[in-house]
């Protein structure tokens, strides 16, 4: 389905809403609050390399980004979740990670930022449509 | 004794009838002739008839039949030392008469020397003298009695009871006076009574006003002490005349304590009173409010089943949302009321474990990485007596507000048996968090009503601070006593007992078929429309074990669409694992990555813990992760099939789930697996 937005696409959000504006209205609320703190904690995780907690939040957003419909922003955090699943068997060497995952959390994080604006004109238009 | 003035009772011991019947005749011819006279001719006889009867006097003649001379008066005497005798002498024996008188006798008659007015008038004498001895005697006995009774509520008043000299000399003094003013006896003697007051004011005013009416009763007056306490007394006193010499007499009763206690009583009269205005004014204000909120509610309710634009539905929303909560603030005052002034339990045997593994069936809250665990010792009876509901209500309040001020970490119920003696217990209650904990200053008024906590950011939590006071109110009236703990970004714990009995299981009643004792929480979904016409029990039980909330609004709206299923939802593994057990699931859906307790975890306590055959339970796993899902790893665990996040077909997870329900054993032993592929967006 073609956005009207530029960055979000929210085809499956009325998919799994079934159309239902209350449903929607509810989804979009909680993808203007949720992934921010989420974001914010992968940060401080990836800052601390604790990349076994930030391999648990970033698989916890693998399954809400969806939603947002941004190919870029889910893609870009997937390539989180796999490097830190296949970190063991990775030719990735620490170092590598090191330098690789913060930077991905960082545009993550960044690539979320420019939905916010669609996403909130989304939910106040939803909510203006007589 | 008689009464009659001229009528006495005489005794007449003389064995001579000559005299005998002289004495009648002269008493005969007197102004005593109604007398009583009766005649003992002897001394044994006149001493029996003493015995007998007392007589107002003895006519006594010294020579009888068994006696003989001075030892006549005496042995009567030693036999009735108190009797009124007339002795009787011979002409010759006039000294003998005046012995008698030294030994006691009122007077003596000489024979053939009297006449009948004589005779009458020593009678009459003797008499007379005898009753004024006698009653002077008695007025001595009754002032001995009475300075004893004064010694006595002298030394053991705990009134000072004291006189003093105009010039301020302690002339006497009780030992209250010594205690009161904490000088020893002998320090008291030498001190000027002046020197006890506060001040030289308070002295003048005591004096002043006894000087002018010669007395002061409970006059106010501060007293200072040996120690330097000053002490509030009532002094009540009289200016005395001693024999040209001015005294003192005074009474000083000590009422510090009293008038303390008087203004502590004061102080919670006045605070009572104002609680039971302010609590008939909340009544009022909140009975009048909730009729209106009911029919707001009721009209809103009726209003969200019409179609409705977008905009409509979400205004609407909103209004039912802010009625709720002020709906749930006019319930919250009012049940506060109501326990403060007429709530009784109701009591009953329940199953308490029951009970308790129900409170992790609560969704408190769905955005928070908060998990919740029960521990319940091996010793906690499973069925007591006790108001279930109220118990319920005390705990759903303090895990409700364990959930609300902890964003990370886990809530702990934790029960356990204090004391028990035969069928009575003591129990006690924990529920602890990791939340954000509270100052050591706000402790002590957290059970006080309208107490609110303030987050980080100085903002108010939402509420209106009544929950503890209603728990407080609720334990207390189960005898119990409810304390918290709590150190700040650390956490709190509330503790609590009851005194309860226990039970045995026979004597519980069937559950209804709702057991759930609390109200459901408004689905966020369909915002507590209801969405499945049929009921709850013709439904098939699904357990959701997801922690992820978007994830767990999608399946549930997805899933519940058609009316079939209904779902309850684990917020963790360890939270499925509990649920599990309580109610007929037909499936579960195992999300594979949760907080506390993961997927494969989960799975394996059902099966090898709990003993949980596929066959009665599938486990479908959820997940997100690719190699789970080509490995088929989450069959290791247990679990029979698999659904990839995010879902895209929901209606090929209603098959999916169907047909595992509906196949029963067949498709066990196939081991048949089934993907759904998702295609994501």
């Amino acid at each position: 389905m073609e956005s009207k937005y530029k960055y979000i696409n929210l085809s499956y959000l009325e998919l799994m809403s079934d159309g239902d504006a209350q449903m929607k209205n509810i989804l979009l609320d909680m993808l203007l609050t949720e992934p921010v703190g989420e974001f914010e904690k992968m940060q401080s995780l990836s800052a601390q390399k604790n990349w076994e907690e930030l391999k648990q939040v970033s698989h916890k957003m693998k399954s809400t980004l969806p939603y947002i419909g941004f190919e870029e922003l889910t893609e870009t955090n997937k390539r989180i979740d796999k490097t830190l699943w296949e970190r063991e068997n990775s030719e990735l060497s620490e170092k590598q990670i090191g330098q690789t995952i913060p930077e991905l959390v960082k545009t993550v994080y960044e690539l979320y930022k420019k939905t916010v604006p669609e996403l909130t004109h989304a939910r106040d238009n939803l909510m203006n449509l007589a | 004794m008689y009464d009659k003035v001229n009528e006495f009772k005489i005794l007449l011991v003389e064995d001579n009838p000559g005299d005998v019947r002289l004495v009648e005749i002269f008493l005969g011819e007197s102004d005593l002739r109604d007398s009583v006279i009766i005649n003992e001719k002897t001394l044994s006889g006149a001493i029996e008839a003493l015995n007998k009867t007392p007589f107002d006097v003895v006519l006594l003649d010294f020579n009888l039949l068994d006696s003989n001379g001075f030892d006549t008066l005496q042995n009567l005497f030693e036999a009735h030392p108190k009797a009124n005798v007339i002795v009787f002498t011979g002409m010759e024996d006039n000294s003998l008469g005046i012995r008698a008188l030294q030994a006691g006798a009122q007077d003596y008659l000489v024979k053939g020397n009297f006449g009948s007015d004589f005779l009458a008038k020593t009678l009459r004498y003797a008499i007379e003298r005898n009753r004024s001895s006698q009653r002077l005697e008695e007025a001595e006995r009754e002032a001995n009695k009475s300075k004893e009774r004064y010694e006595r509520i002298f030394s053991l008043s705990k009134d000072a009871i004291y006189i003093t000299k105009e010039n301020g000399k302690f002339v006497e003094f009780n030992e209250a006076t010594s205690k009161l003013f904490g000088y020893t006896e002998e320090e008291l003697k030498d001190i000027d009574a002046g020197v006890l007051y506060e001040s030289a004011e308070e002295r003048k005013s005591v004096i002043d006003a006894i000087n002018e009416n010669t007395f002061v009763q409970d006059h106010p007056i501060n007293i200072c002490t040996q120690d330097g306490a000053v002490r509030h007394c009532l002094i009540t006193a009289n200016l005395v005349d001693e024999e040209g010499e001015k005294e003192y007499h005074g009474i000083i009763r000590d009422i510090t304590e009293q008038r303390e206690a008087d203004e502590l009583r004061k102080q919670n009269e006045i605070a009572e009173e104002r609680d039971q205005l302010r609590g008939q004014l909340l009544t009022t204000v909140s009975h009048e409010m909730r009729t209106p909120m009911n029919a707001i509610m009721g009209l809103v309710d009726l209003l969200l089943k019409d179609d409705l634009s977008e905009e409509q539905l979400s205004y609407l929303t909103s209004v039912k949302s802010s009625s709720e909560h002020l709906l749930r603030m006019i319930n919250d005052i009012l049940e506060l009321q109501k326990i403060h002034f007429d709530i009784k339990l109701e009591e009953g045997p329940f199953d308490l474990h029951d009970t308790l593994m129900n409170l992790i069936n609560i969704q408190y809250s769905t955005v928070k990485d908060v998990s919740i665990a029960i521990n319940i010792d091996k010793n906690v009876p499973r069925f007591i007596v006790g108001d279930q509901k109220r118990l319920n209500q005390i705990l759903i309040n303090l895990v409700s507000n364990a959930f609300k001020f902890t964003e990370k970490g886990e809530v702990i119920i934790r029960v356990k048996t204090l004391e028990q003696e035969e069928d009575n217990v003591k129990l006690g209650f924990e529920v602890e968090d990791t939340g954000i904990g509270m100052p050591a200053d706000k402790l002590e008024s957290i059970f006080d009503p309208f107490v609110r906590v303030r987050d980080t950011n100085k903002k108010f939590y939402p509420g209106i601070g009544l929950g503890l006071s209603i728990v407080n109110k609720i334990v207390k009236l189960m005898k119990g006593e409810i304390s918290v703990t709590s150190k700040l970004d650390k956490g709190s714990t509330f503790s609590f007992y009851i005194l309860t009995q226990v039970t045995s299981g026979g004597k519980i009643k069937p559950p209804s078929p709702k057991p759930h004792p609390i109200p459901p929480k408004p689905d966020p979904v369909t915002n507590g429309r209801t969405t499945h016409p049929t009921n709850s029990e013709d439904k098939i039980h699904i357990l959701l074990a997801e922690d992820n909330l978007m994830n767990q609004l999608v399946t549930k709206k997805q899933l519940e669409r058609d009316g079939v299923f209904e779902l309850t939802i684990a917020e963790n593994g360890q939270i499925a694992t509990q649920i599990v057990q309580q109610k007929d699931f037909k499936i579960v859906l195992m999300d594979i990555q949760m907080p506390i307790m993961d997927g494969y975890e989960a799975t394996e306590h059902m099966r090898n813990v709990l003993n949980i055959p596929p066959k009665k339970l599938p486990i479908l796993a959820m997940t997100a992760h690719a190699d789970v899902v080509d490995d088929e790893k989450y069959k290791d665990s247990g679990m029979q099939d698999c659904i990839v996040k995010p879902v895209s077909n929901w209606q090929e997870v209603i098959e999916k789930i169907k047909n595992y329900i509906d196949a029963g054993e067949d498709l066990y032993s196939e081991k048949k697996s089934s993907h759904i592929l998702v295609t994501e967006p």
